[in-house]
């Protein structure tokens, strides 16, 4: 067939030149790689897990309740080794032969795209919210009648977020000042309250679950409230995640003033989510009881 | 949305933010041509070499060409399945009472055929063409992620899955089957049907819109970073410019289904109120769906559109005219998409005088898609016009666009569209456009661009007769559908035969119903010309060996990937083994051996 | 107001963009003119920016990509889609 022929043709840059990746797995074969097709494997493998869930549910499953469980959890060890292989062997195994050279633009272009991407995620939650709170406004829960869902709590831990907003932004400094030791405990610092954070969110819904009696289905408000803290959530786990890489990493002194293009990216996602609790206190705290 | 781009993007970058051994060694870091997700695809001579053959090579490989053609695969299939669904649902209306088939199938192959031709089809057919040929148009090497590039197709097939899966299982007799949401997926009909075949559509369709984001993304990055030295902003080719419209457009439509696909996931699950009547109510999923969904269709038309703008001048001799306008027009048409969505929900009792703003963003967007139709017919006129297949399916696009786009504006303006609303003079409209024009300029690029992706030529006389087929047959099928709707004919019914017949004339309706599937069926017959053709072409049809197949240069309209193709040509010439006797550029396969596919030229 | 910005030629490049913008601004006078529902503010603001955001977006992209295009012309370029060294070719074969 002369599909086989025609691409191997390759671009027309003929020089010397060295495999994308040095060694790969279970063998190089020169630019192709078998990681993007195990993460994304493991990345539908999600889906085929709720699927199953959905399945698994009701009078009558249709397949084991337990069966969309194990596919989720094995779909995310598939989805983590391939983005782990993929990482490795791209950049990690060579990782000391580096040299510095500046392609953060990409990098940072691609960052700031992926947050207008979560501008609409967001964005269509919190338009369901302005919606109901335009509307009818009514069946309230006695969280929002009598004004306890703007917690010192919440307060408390809005004030922590802004915090670590404010340290990863003085790490990025002192790294860029070649400061190392400031950078790595201001980085530090940030994880923590990121942590913190999210340690008072769980609080909270344990509060309002197990001793308030609000939950999710509680309503039009219980829908935008679990609907939108949950997705932050998420958002905050997945920055915490993002921030423990680049703690361990920043440990390892992989950073410099010259490379540090992660950091910036890192730091441009937790300002985002940082801006959008500020918003969502503001609207769905605030905004509910006003 | 967020959990799987977001992983996926996030762990790149978080690890990516460093010099790695072989990026010095690159020889072409001084032009700044960085691989920035690890997945570096280009392959100087030696690229044979390196490519694993036989299943693994597609599995693993993240070339843009093959990720490209495997776009195009998969396109195809999805096209077929959705052609399929179509024609079975067009027996059906032959006559007016109930045949064939049930409603609930009927009501089934409706939405599977409206998402397929969208999800599966149109975007991925679009990614296919933009995978292979942006990087060779803007000198690239490769997307600026290419391993994400490949992530982004393989998300796919579980998808396509997924959404189909209420058919896989009829044979199975278990309790899921098809869902039968129509492709709008309204609430409360979709909250309330209890069938898990619509929780797995919703799914799938969740995971095509993270693959186009993914895809998106990297296709603005791409375009943003890895242009080659002598292209800037000022001379990007156009189908570049409808490729970085369309990705913008897609950064916050697709996320924003996909939200709103969770919500509704969550309502029919978890007992949420997003689209309950006590919460946010039906109104709100059709505000959320038509945000959506109305960049959606440009998402479709605007990278054909540029397809057609970047063919037709080559076979018109002469430079596409206002360049400039055509590009400034495409980017107004992409801010303008956002504004427009509730002309969709003309008849859901907003407010009036919102209404009257929407007929107003619609008026206006009408303008920069009519500024393109004067620049296409403009570069005809005078023009050495050469008939080749793909310059036909150009001109057809064209033809077709004034009628869809001319009932478009019709629909925009809220009194007629309280009367049209519902019929099938919509679907009249919206197909001149996704048949008329996105299947179109598909088939069109498919002709041009044949010998580079198969280094060999396609048969000129099938590919003739499939126009013409398709040309006829897409006119008799949709004008009839435009009168149906004149004469009251509701969309979406499985059989007509007790309407009121003072709204609706059963002779009149039965007539025009037939008149549509024997259309149909002459646009089926076309179809299987062309992908008779294609299969049998690309192994048997004559080898190309001319590099300029098109005689592009005679007229300086030479483009980059004919150039690139040269190239190519230039290298493998000698390696590749030339058993079959190398015809002339085209018509190899029916042995008269004339230049560039019938360039019969019209002055 | 961009009169100043860009030059002659550029502005009419532009101006393609110009009547949708004209089109909006008309929308948003007759609005102001003809108002025959009895005065609710939200609505009229809603009505109001449904038109006025989308214009002012198309102004701005208008006028960033103007820019962007404008500051990389150079008129030795090659057309666009076309590379410098074809260009020549089919310089020099259009000239036999
Ligand atoms: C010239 C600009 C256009 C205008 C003013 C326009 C206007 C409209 C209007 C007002 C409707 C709603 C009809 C109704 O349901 O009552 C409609 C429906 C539709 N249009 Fe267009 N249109 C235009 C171009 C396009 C293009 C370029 C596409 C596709 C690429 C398209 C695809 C559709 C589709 C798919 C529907 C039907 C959606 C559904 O209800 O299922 N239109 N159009
Ligand atoms: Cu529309």
């Amino acid at each position: 067939m002369s599909i086989e022929t025609d691409d191997g043709r390759g671009h027309g840059h003929d020089s010397e030149h060295h495999l994308p990746a040095v060694e790969d797995w279970p063998k190089g074969f020169g630019e192709a790689s078998w990681w993007p097709f195990i993460s994304a494997l493991g990345g539908s493998g999600f889906y085929i897990g709720a699927a199953l869930y959905v399945l698994g549910q009701g009078q009558s499953p249709i397949v084991s309740p337990v069966a969309g469980g194990a596919v989720f959890v094995l779909s995310t060890f598939v989805f983590l080794t391939g983005l782990y292989g993929w990482l490795y062997h791209a950049f990690i195994v060579d990782f000391w032969e580096g040299e510095a050279a500046d392609f953060g633009f990409p990098l940072k272009l691609t960052m700031l795209l992926f947050l207008a991407t979560e501008v609409a995620t967001f964005g269509a939650g919190f338009i369901y919210y302005f919606f109901i709170r335009a509307g009818s406004w009514s069946d309230l829960p006695p969280i929002v009648a009598d004004g306890e869902v703007l917690s010192t709590l919440v307060i408390a831990n809005t004030l922590v977020l802004i915090a670590s907003s404010v340290t990863i932004h003085y790490a990025h400094h002192a790294l860029l000042n070649g400061d190392r030791t400031r950078f790595v405990r201001l980085l530090g610092a940030t994880l923590g309250l990121g942590l913190v954070f999210l340690a008072g969110q769980v609080y909270e819904y344990y509060e309002f679950i197990v001793h308030l009696g609000f939950s999710l289905t509680d309503g039009a408000y219980g829908t935008a409230f679990y609907g939108l803290t949950g997705l932050h959530g998420l958002h905050v786990s997945l920055g915490a995640v993002l921030l423990s890489i680049l703690f361990i990493r920043a440990l390892y002194g992989h950073y410099s003033a010259e490379k540090h293009v992660s950091v910036s990216t890192v730091s441009m996602y937790w300002h985002f989510v940082d801006i959008v609790w500020v918003f969502l206190v503001v609207v769905l705290y605030v905004g509910a009881i006003v | 949305m967020a959990a799987l781009v977001g992983a996926v993007f996030l762990a790149a970058l978080g690890f990516v933010a460093r010099v790695n051994g072989w990026w010095g060694r690159l020889p072409f870091v001084d032009r700044t041509r960085v691989a920035t997700d690890g997945g570096h695809a280009h392959e100087p001579g030696s690229g044979l070499a390196h490519k694993p053959s036989g299943i693994t090579r597609w599995l693993t490989t993240v070339d843009h060409k093959d990720i490209g053609i495997l776009y195009g695969m998969y396109g195809v299939i999805a096209f077929l399945w959705g052609g399929v669904s179509v024609m079975i649902m067009r027996f059906e209306l032959f006559t007016a009472a109930e045949t064939y088939i049930s409603p609930e199938m009927y009501n089934a192959l409706l939405t599977s055929h409206g998402i397929t031709m969208l999800f599966l089809f149109g975007t991925p057919i679009i990614a296919a063409f933009s995978n292979y040929f942006v990087p060779l148009l803007i000198d690239a090497d490769d997307m600026a992620f290419p391993r994400i590039n490949a992530i982004a197709f393989w998300l796919l097939p579980p998808a396509a899955l997924l959404i189909w899966a209420g058919f896989f299982t009829i044979p199975l007799d278990i309790a899921i089957s098809p869902a039968q949401t129509s492709w709008t997926m309204y609430t409360p009909l979709s909250v309330e049907q209890s069938n898990p075949g619509v929780d797995l559509m919703l799914l799938g369709l969740h995971l095509t819109g993270v693959s186009a984001t993914m895809g998106a993304i990297n296709f603005i990055a791409t375009i943003f970073t890895e242009r080659g030295d002598d292209v800037t902003w000022a001379n990007l080719d156009i189908f570049s410019w409808t490729i970085l419209t369309q990705s913008g457009l897609i950064l916050f439509a697709f996320p924003l289904l996909g939200s709103a696909l969770i919500m509704l996931l969550l309502d029919r699950n978890f007992a949420t109120t997003f689209f309950a009547v006590e919460g946010g109510g039906p109104i709100l999923w059709q505000h959320l769906f038509w945000f959506f969904g109305h960049p959606e269709v440009y998402i479709l038309v605007l990278p054909m559109m540029g397809l057609v703008s970047w063919i037709l001048p080559k076979f018109a001799g002469r430079k596409l005219f206002g360049f400039k306008f055509v590009v400034y027009s495409t980017l107004a048409i992409g801010v303008l998409s956002f504004g427009v969505w509730a002309h969709h929900m003309f008849g859901s009792g907003m407010d009036p005088r919102i209404r009257a703003s929407f007929m107003a963003t619609s008026l206006a967007i009408a303008i920069p898609s009519a500024v393109k139709t004067f620049n296409w017919i403009t570069t005809l006129w005078n023009g050495k016009v050469r008939l080749t297949a793909p310059m036909l399916f150009c001109i057809g696009f064209v033809a077709n666009f004034v009628i869809g786009g001319i009932t478009g504006v019709f629909l925009a303006s809220v009194p007629v569209n309280l009367i049209l609303h519902e019929t099938y003079y919509v679907v009249g409209h919206f197909h001149y456009i996704v048949m008329g024009m996105i299947a179109f300029a598909g088939f069109g690029a498919i002709y041009y661009w044949f010998p580079i992706v198969t280094g060999r030529m396609y048969n000129r006389k099938l590919a003739k007769g499939h126009f013409w087929l398709s040309m006829i047959g897409v006119n008799i099928t949709f004008f009839a559908m435009l009168l149906a709707g004149y004469f009251g004919m509701p969309r979406r019914y499985a059989t007509y035969s007790d309407f009121n017949p003072e709204l609706a004339p059963l002779t009149e309706i039965t007539f025009l119903h037939q008149v549509m599937t024997a259309g149909a069926v002459i646009i089926a017959v076309g179809t299987i010309l062309w992908l008779l053709n294609v299969v049998w072409s690309w192994k048997k049809g004559g080898k190309v060996t001319d590099p300029d197949p098109w005689n592009t240069k005679e007229y300086g309209l030479h483009g980059r990937e004919f150039a690139w193709f040269e190239q190519q040509l230039a290298a493998t010439d000698g390696g590749e083994t030339e058993s079959e006797s190398a015809v002339a550029t085209d018509g190899g396969a029916d042995g008269e051996s004339v230049a560039t596919d019938g360039g019969s030229e019209q002055a | 107001m961009s009169d100043r910005i860009f030059d002659r030629e550029t502005m009419l490049d532009l101006s393609v963009n110009f009547i949708p913008l004209g089109i909006l601004l008309f929308f948003v006078l007759l609005f102001l003119v003809l108002a025959p529902f009895p005065g609710d503010p939200l609505i009229v603001l809603v009505q109001m920016s449904l038109v006025i955001i989308p214009g002012i977006a198309l102004l701005m992209l208008t006028y960033y990509s103007g820019n962007a295009i404008e500051g990389s012309r150079d008129d030795e370029q090659a057309e666009p889609g076309y590379s410098e060294a074809d260009a020549e070719v089919a310089r020099s074969a259009g000239e036999e």
